[in-house]
């Protein structure tokens, strides 16, 4: 497990300032999948019952493994939804940024950026529901290999901006500007 | 075509295994690479209640029925015909 007091290639001095997941909307989304995929086999239970299935005889058991597998697998695979979302994560430190991206189960990709590299940070909120559930995505412009960070789907992305340009200001004043 | 209603039992198994791999993978990501909180355990035992929950669920319903006879796959499909048309 990832602890925050002992961050990869933890530096000193360095803390945690802020730690960023998707917003909860995206947890919304995915209970509403849920909802309607295990809805699906109720509706074929009650369309053929009211037909005149016979639930006694052969299709009784048939369906009764066919629910059970179909659940197993509805259950796993929002599982996997559940995960990519959990593990989507960005740490900002005093020091750097720490982006940590879960690409479904078997792909993963941990980047990260010292603030003195940063050369822009652009908040975004588009849309209804994000602007009344403040939410949106974060843009960091840098001046590394990678160009840009994407923070997606963050609550208040405005404090987030104006938090990470503080922290900016306040790493290049100590380290000096890589960002040129 | 006439077969042990059992055999229905082991496709049932072959596929469950499948689901319950995944379901691992998705309990190991999470202890593996979470974040060291109460939220991560919650997790982590929401994850466990479900799998628990399909499980007792699956076994409650299949232990109502006896599989030791034989299946005849021509009356499977008649039966349901009605219900479908």
């Amino acid at each position: 497990m990832i602890s925050l007091r002992r961050l990869p290639n933890h530096e000193r001095d360095e803390s945690s300032v802020l730690f960023l997941r998707r917003h909860w909307i995206e947890v919304v989304k995915i209970i509403l999948i849920m909802i309607v995929l295990l809805a699906i086999p109720v509706v074929f239970y009650v369309f053929l019952s009211d037909n005149g299935a016979d639930w006694t005889a052969y299709w009784g058991q048939f369906g009764v493994l066919l629910f059970s597998v179909y659940s197993a697998f509805c259950i796993a695979i929002l599982m996997t939804m559940f995960t990519d979302y959990y593990l989507d994560t960005w740490i900002v430190t005093t020091n750097r940024i720490i982006n940590i991206e879960q690409r479904g189960l078997f792909s993963r990709v941990v980047s990260e950026l010292h603030l003195n590299q940063i050369q822009d940070v652009t908040a975004e909120t588009q849309g209804f529901l994000p602007t009344i559930l403040s939410y949106g995505n974060v843009y960091i412009q840098t001046a590394g290999a990678k160009e840009r960070f994407i923070f997606k789907m963050v609550n208040d992305p405005e404090i987030v901006k104006r938090k990470v340009t503080e922290l900016v200001e306040q790493d290049k004043r100590r380290h000096g500007d890589a960002s040129r | 075509m006439i077969f042990p209603i059992y055999y229905l039992l082991i496709a049932y198994g072959i596929l469950m295994a499948m689901a319950g791999l995944f379901i691992i993978f998705n309990l190991y990501h999470i202890l593996m690479f979470g974040l060291e909180n109460f939220k991560t355990a919650f997790v982590v035992l929401l994850y466990l209640g479900a799998t628990l929950g399909i499980a007792y669920m699956s076994y409650v319903l299949i232990t109502q029925f006896d599989w030791s006879g034989e299946i005849i796959l021509s009356d499977l499909i008649r039966s349901i015909i009605p219900s479908i048309l």
